[in-house]
């Protein structure tokens, strides 16, 4: 039963294991000859990060790969978006020209800068996808990060695409591919995550909630826009190193004295068991704490921890070092028993 | 003596007008221009007037050229009735325009893409709850 449903997930997504045949040796070096080009000519560069790729899907790689190796997220780029479009959210009038204004800066930062903000990251791979043939197409809708707070009344936040290959559509964030800007000093280092490249789609629901659902993926159409923003705190060691991610599923818990919270998620590749921690912050100190029996099997986990002091703690989950999770938890002293 | 290094230099002559006019004969670039080719030029605007660097390229093909200061551009080789040429300016709507019968000379207006700029970046900072004094 469990490998019967192990299966059928397995074909359920669109993700990167669809190509795992496929070696995208070729399609990242070429990415990397290219390093310097321009992109005021792009039909030239498109057309020499292809040349020679047999596959659509590695045509796209290049290109992707590309993207994530030149374009440097513009943190303060962002901040003047965010600020000037906070300002005149109530005027739209204000908003539209806004929106026009900085369309053209952030459209001349990226010819002459390769700086950008997501959708600038998300446009530009479209319009390569283009000139290369594939139909991809721009996804707009809300983002969750560990800084980023969301709820019902947020206007959307991020852009992410969906490609069609082989008649088959895939979720692709190249924003969070190409690296993590610092947000005090607002340097962009770039840092390649995979893990957004056909990236799972029950993954990318977690902290990615299009306005447009068809865009989510999912063959099971009942994840709510409420289950996102309940969802705890992932990063993008999340997409390097999990699979699935299934408990505990929402952010915030309450438990009694000695009562636990139960994990179990799928890893991409095998990790020892030791490798996997919690650190868990009380307020006033971080501790890694203990645990006692991880079960790995097919590189499902799965444990328990049990919460032994009242209090509240935000709970880390770190696989090899890489931050992965995050949940709060709020501890409240036993019921009294006999 | 004299005699015979003119006899020689003239044949070499012969051979070097033979292969000129053979290799005019058999380019097909130049056989195109003559048959059914003709030279395009053009001027891409915007809204406001004309745009440097606009990528133009013959479709399916790599042939191409961008505009100049003015917004001009003169293609590279000739091109035929039903050639169709794209016109690629990040920001802006990709056009495509065919070439009929009677064109000499394009005027290309390309709109601007709708787009909305949003981003949250993403961090690696872990997360802090915000905590009130219990």
């Amino acid at each position: 039963m469990g490998i019967g449903l192990l299966v059928f997930a397995a074909n359920t997504y669109a993700q990167q294991s669809d190509f795992a045949a496929i070696d995208f040796h070729k399609a990242d070096s070429l990415a990397l000859v290219y390093k310097n080009e321009r992109l005021t000519n792009l039909p030239e560069l498109c057309f020499k990060l292809t040349d020679g790729l047999d596959t659509d899907v590695e045509r796209f790689r290049a290109v992707y790969r590309w993207i994530c190796n030149n374009i440097a997220n513009d943190y303060n780029l962002y901040k003047r978006n965010m600020y000037k479009r906070h300002r005149f959210r109530e005027d739209s009038v204000k908003l539209k020209a806004w929106n026009k204004k900085f369309q053209e800066i952030a459209i001349q930062k990226l010819l002459k800068r390769k700086r950008a903000i997501c959708t600038g990251y998300a446009y530009l791979l479209q319009q390569m996808a283009v000139q290369i043939g594939l139909h991809c197409e721009i996804v707009n809708g809300y983002a969750r990060t560990s800084t980023t707070e969301v709820n019902e009344n947020s206007a959307p936040n991020h852009s992410w695409n969906a490609v069609l290959l082989n008649e088959k559509w895939y979720l692709c964030d190249a924003t969070w591919s190409a690296g993590v800007p610092d947000p005090e000093t607002g340097m962009f280092t770039f840092y390649y995550n995979d893990g957004f490249f056909l990236g799972e789609p029950q993954l990318f629901a977690l902290n990615h909630f299009p306005i447009d659902t068809q865009w989510l993926l999912l063959n099971k159409s009942d994840y709510t826009f409420t289950d996102f923003l309940e969802a705890p705190v992932f990063y993008g060691g999340t997409y390097s190193m999990l699979a699935h991610f299934q408990q505990p599923e929402k952010m915030h818990h309450e438990l009694l004295k000695g009562e636990s919270l139960h994990y179990w998620f799928t890893l991409r590749k095998p990790v020892a068991p030791d490798k996997i921690i919690l650190k868990i912050d009380s307020g006033s100190g971080m501790r890694a704490a203990t645990l006692d029996e991880v079960n790995i099997t097919d590189e499902i986990v799965d444990f328990s921890y049990r919460f032994e002091h009242r209090g509240f703690y935000d709970v880390h989950l770190y696989i090899d070092g890489v931050l992965i999770a995050t949940h709060t938890v709020r501890v409240l002293p036993a019921k009294t028993q006999e | 003596m004299k005699t015979l290094v003119t006899i020689k230099n003239l044949r070499t002559l012969g051979v070097m007008v033979f292969v000129l006019v053979a290799s005019l004969a058999f380019n097909p670039v130049h056989a195109q221009t003559e048959a059914e080719g003709k030279t395009i030029t053009g001027v891409v605007s915007n809204s406001e007037g004309p745009i440097a660097e606009v990528n133009v390229m013959l479709k399916g093909s790599r042939v191409g050229t961008t505009t100049d200061k003015d917004g001009a551009f003169t293609f590279p080789m000739p091109l035929s009735v039903g050639d169709q040429l794209v016109f690629t300016y990040l920001g802006y709507v990709t056009q495509i325009y065919e070439i009929k019968e009677d064109t000499t000379t394009i005027a290309i207006t390309l709109a601007e893409d709708a787009i909305e700029f949003v981003g949250a970046p993403n961090t690696d900072q872990p997360y802090k709850s915000k905590r009130v004094k219990e």
